[in-house]
């Protein structure tokens, strides 16, 4: 017979199985507890506010290089979401294409956002990744839904 | 820019980019440690996954957000502190990839995960006692591409085909008393699995690679274990088991009276339930959903339409139709489960 592995041998079959069921038992418990094991995009997305690297937005200026994002639409199950742009609104001199938010703790925002009214659809898979260290907040939902509404009344006049 | 694992948590911050630094190294590494445990032949769908084959386009894209959240981001903490006491993190990393994929395939291919388990118990008990070599091991587990020889006379033998294996699979004897042993961890799992070693090694086949044979053995055992599952068939009418199937099979009424009462109580409390949802959207939809599915058990009986039916009377698409009757479903178990017994 040919050599196995010593590190193989320390643990027997029974400890083996004994120790997946542990494992299993302890999954049970971590997703019933904490860790969620998949993204609840549905949950997670519509109102967050996070600050979004400009090469998302298409555009790259020596400023900054991200600018804060709220998505304003998630449609269950898809793979794309849509987001405002949000930029200081002391810098914008007309604010007629703009919605602004002010800066609370709950929305994570540091001063005063113009989010400007152009959807712009972002992938999911990045989406997710911004969460890890990019999420600021949630729009208070009153505040959310004045945006959705402004953002449709938007681009009801673009279309007419 | 990180070079490495250990610089992207040293300065994991706001300014920091995954996906322009750390994350193509990360899919190099996920993709070694699937190779290793033979995922990358395997449906994507056997790790949760939508692409019909890992070499679609983008296949990739989902799974590496996902390994990054669970193997580093929601992790940085845990990292940080072992850089206090170890120069660098990358061993922690890669055993990160391999829990990820040790999650996924457990929670989502359970029949799969228990069979290699099983073996890989099997074959520590045999190797302990020297009736068995395995070629390659990692890190104490018994990785899936390696060759498992049984008995002294398999040294230098090819390992068996997998179309040998199935059949080997197939001609077990009291199959259908082992299945409910072999879809959990257990030691009866364990021990059956022995004998199947002897039986094979008897038959002369001493040698195989670990991939094949569990592919061989929980392929029949997910298709057994499903179809000695399925509804009755007079209940079906359906296409497979999809989400509206089984939010049907959750109430469907019938002449019992009490299924009767129980789909009454849900017309009431499901809409209370969907009332409380956050989005006008979300409201919207499930609304539309759960009135087209009481339609059609009220207007049509045992002639359920499918889920492309219903997603075509909804003008929804199927992936949005699902996500619906998935939260529909959820709502009605909460509700039963509430339900005091009468």
């Amino acid at each position: 017979m040919e050599d196995s592995d010593d590190s193989f041998l320390d643990v027997s079959g029974r400890e083996r199985v004994r120790r997946r069921s542990h494992e299993s038992e302890a999954d049970e418990r971590a997703s019933a507890g904490g860790e969620p094991e998949v993204f609840d995009a549905d949950r997670e997305l519509p109102g967050a506010v996070l600050m979004v690297p400009n090469r998302h937005w298409g555009f790259e200026v020596e400023s900054a290089a991200d600018h804060p994002g709220a998505c304003t639409e998630y449609e269950p199950g898809e793979t794309e979401a849509i987001f405002v742009h949000g930029t200081d609104a002391d810098r914008i001199r007309s604010l007629r294409n703009y919605f602004i938010v002010e800066a609370t703790e709950q929305n994570g925002l540091k001063k005063r956002t113009a989010f400007k009214l152009t959807p712009h659809v972002l992938r999911l898979h990045k989406i997710k990744l911004l969460f890890a260290n990019r999420y600021l907040g949630r729009l208070e939902q009153g505040v959310f839904e004045a945006l959705k509404t402004a953002l449709a009344r938007r681009n009801a006049e673009e279309e007419t | 820019m990180c070079l490495s694992f250990t610089d992207h948590v040293r300065t994991f911050g706001r300014d920091c980019d995954p996906e322009a630094c750390v994350l193509p190294r990360l899919e190099k590494l996920l993709k070694q440690c699937m190779r290793r445990r033979g995922l990358l032949s395997q449906p994507p769908a056997l790790l949760g996954y939508d692409p019909p084959t890992w070499q679609a386009p983008g296949a990739f894209d989902d799974i590496v957000s996902d390994c990054y959240r669970f193997g580093v981001a929601e992790r940085i903490e845990g990292l940080r502190n072992q850089l206090v006491v170890r120069p660098n993190i990358e061993g922690l990393i890669t055993r990160n990839v391999n829990n990820f994929l040790f999650h996924r395939q457990s929670k989502r291919d359970p029949i799969g995960y228990a069979v290699f388990s099983n073996l890989e118990a099997a074959v520590a008990d045999l190797a302990a006692s020297g009736q068995a070599a395995v070629d390659t091991l990692d890190e104490n587990r018994l990785p899936a591409a390696s060759i498992v020889r049984i008995g002294s006379g398999a040294a230098g033998m090819k390992p068996g085909e997998r179309t040998e294996l199935d059949a080997a699979v197939l001609e077990v004897p009291n199959w259908n008393e082992a299945l409910a042993d072999l879809v959990s961890t257990s030691d009866e799992g364990r021990e059956w699995m022995i004998e199947f070693l002897r039986r094979i090694e008897a038959n002369g086949m001493p040698c195989f690679r670990v991939s094949d044979l569990v592919a061989a053995i929980a392929s029949r055992a997910r298709d057994d274990w499903a179809a000695r599952h399925a509804e009755p068939a007079a209940e079906l009418g359906y296409e497979g088991q999809d989400e509206s199937y089984r939010l049907v099979r959750l109430v469907w009424p019938d002449q019992d009276l009490d299924t009767k009462d129980v789909l009454e109580m849900l017309k009431r409390t499901v809409p209370e339930r969907i009332a409380k949802e956050q989005q006008a959207r979300v409201r919207k939809g499930l609304t539309a959903v759960f009135e087209e599915w009481i339609r059609t058990i009220e207007d049509e009986g045992v002639s359920r339409p499918n889920q492309a039916e219903l997603a075509r009377r909804l003008t929804m698409s199927a992936k949005t139709l699902s996500d619906y009757l998935q939260r529909l479903r959820g709502m009605a178990r909460e509700i039963l489960a509430e339900k005091p017994d009468e």
